[in-house]
C-alpha cells in the first residue's frame, strides 16, 4: 500500500535497522519537499521492541503504510 | 546559505506572522497611540510566534539528523535516525530551552553552552524564550488566574510592543542556532559546514 495519503492513526512500517517494526502515525508535518512523520511505537504493535510508548520522527518516504485508520 | 529550516523561517513563518500582524493594523489603524480591544489578537501573536519557533527548531533538528544519517550506511542510517529522534521532546512538547538541550544533545554536542559561547547576549535570549513559552502556555491553557502575576513578574505582556520585542529575540536566537548547529556538526563530523 502506497503512503501518499498518510493520516493520523494509520499503521505503518518503520525501518529499525535490520528489520521493520509497526507503529501508528501521530503527525505528518513539514513542507511537501521535506515532509516527516511522527510515528508512535507501542510494545504491543512493535513486537516489544520498545517497552513503553515512544515516538520516532522519520522522513515521509521512510515509512510504508500497511493499514489505513478505520 | 542558511539551513532549510531557517529559509522556511525567513519566508513561510515570517509571512504567517506578518499576516497576523497586518490584522492588528487593519483592526486598529497604523497611527501611534494606545490601542484598545486588541488583547486577544495580541495573545494570538504570541501563540503563533511560539508555534513557528517550534517548527523551526524541529526542522533544524531533522536537518541535523539527516546530516548524521548521511554519514552512515543504509542499515546504520535507520538505527541512527531512530536513536536521534526516539522520544524527541520537540515532537510532543514546547520548545523550551530544556527541550532544545535534550533533543540537540543527542547530536553529540551541548547546544545551550555552545549558544552562550557564541554570543554574549544569547543567555538573556534563552531566558526570554522560556518566559515566552511559559506565557504561551498560560494563554493557551486559559489560565487567567496565573496570568496577571506572571505578567507582573516577567517582562512580557499581551501588547504589540511586547510581542515585537519577543519576535526580535526569537529572530536573533534562530540566527545564532543556525550558525552554531552547523558549526558543531562540521566540527564533530569532520566535514564542511552543512549550511
Amino acid at each position: 500500500m502506497e503512503n501518499t495519503d498518510l493520516a493520523y492513526g494509520d499503521v505503518v512500517l518503520v525501518s529499525w535497522g535490520f528489520e521493520d517494526v509497526r507503529g501508528t502515525v501521530r503527525e505528518v508535518y513539514g513542507p511537501p519537499a521535506r515532509r516527516h512523520v511522527v510515528v508512535l511505537l507501542t510494545p504491543e504493535l512493535s513486537g516489544d521492541i520498545v517497552d513503553e510508548p515512544s515516538t520516532v520522527s522519520v522522513p515521509f518516504d521512510a515509512v510504508t503504510k500497511v493499514a489505513s485508520v478505520a | 546559505m542558511p539551513s532549510f529550516a531557517k529559509s522556511e523561517w525567513d519566508t513561510s513563518a515570517t509571512a504567517r506572522l506578518e499576516e497576523l500582524e497586518q490584522l492588528h493594523v487593519d483592526a486598529r489603524g497604523s497611527s501611534r497611540g494606545r490601542r484598545w480591544g486588541t488583547e486577544q489578537l495580541n495573545r494570538s501573536l504570541f501563540l503563533v510566534l511560539v508555534a513557528q519557533f517550534q517548527t523551526y527548531s524541529r526542522d533544524l533538528h531533522d536537518e541535523a539528523v539527516e546530516v548524521h544519517v548521511g554519514q552512515a550506511n543504509p542499515y546504520q542510517a535507520a538505527v541512527l535516525r531512530k536513536l536521534l529522534t526516539q522520544g524527541r521532546k520537540l515532537d510532543t512538547g514546547n520548545p523550551r530551552t530544556d527541550a532544545l538541550e535534550n533533543d540537540f544533545g543527542r547530536l553529540g554536542f551541548k547546544l545551550l553552552p555552545a549558544l552562550r559561547e557564541a554570543e554574549a547576549r544569547v543567555a538573556g535570549r534563552l531566558e526570554r524564550l522560556d518566559v515566552l513559552v511559559d506565557f504561551r502556555n498560560l494563554v493557551s491553557h486559559g489560565n487567567e488566574t496565573a496570568l496577571p502575576s506572571f505578567i507582573v513578574s516577567n517582562d512580557i505582556e499581551p501588547t504589540l510592543t511586547s510581542y515585537r520585542t519577543y519576535r526580535r529575540t526569537v529572530n536573533s536566537l534562530i540566527a545564532t542556532m543556525d550558525r552554531v548547529v552547523a558549526g558543531q556538526l562540521a566540527f564533530g563530523l569532520h566535514m564542511s559546514r552543512p549550511w
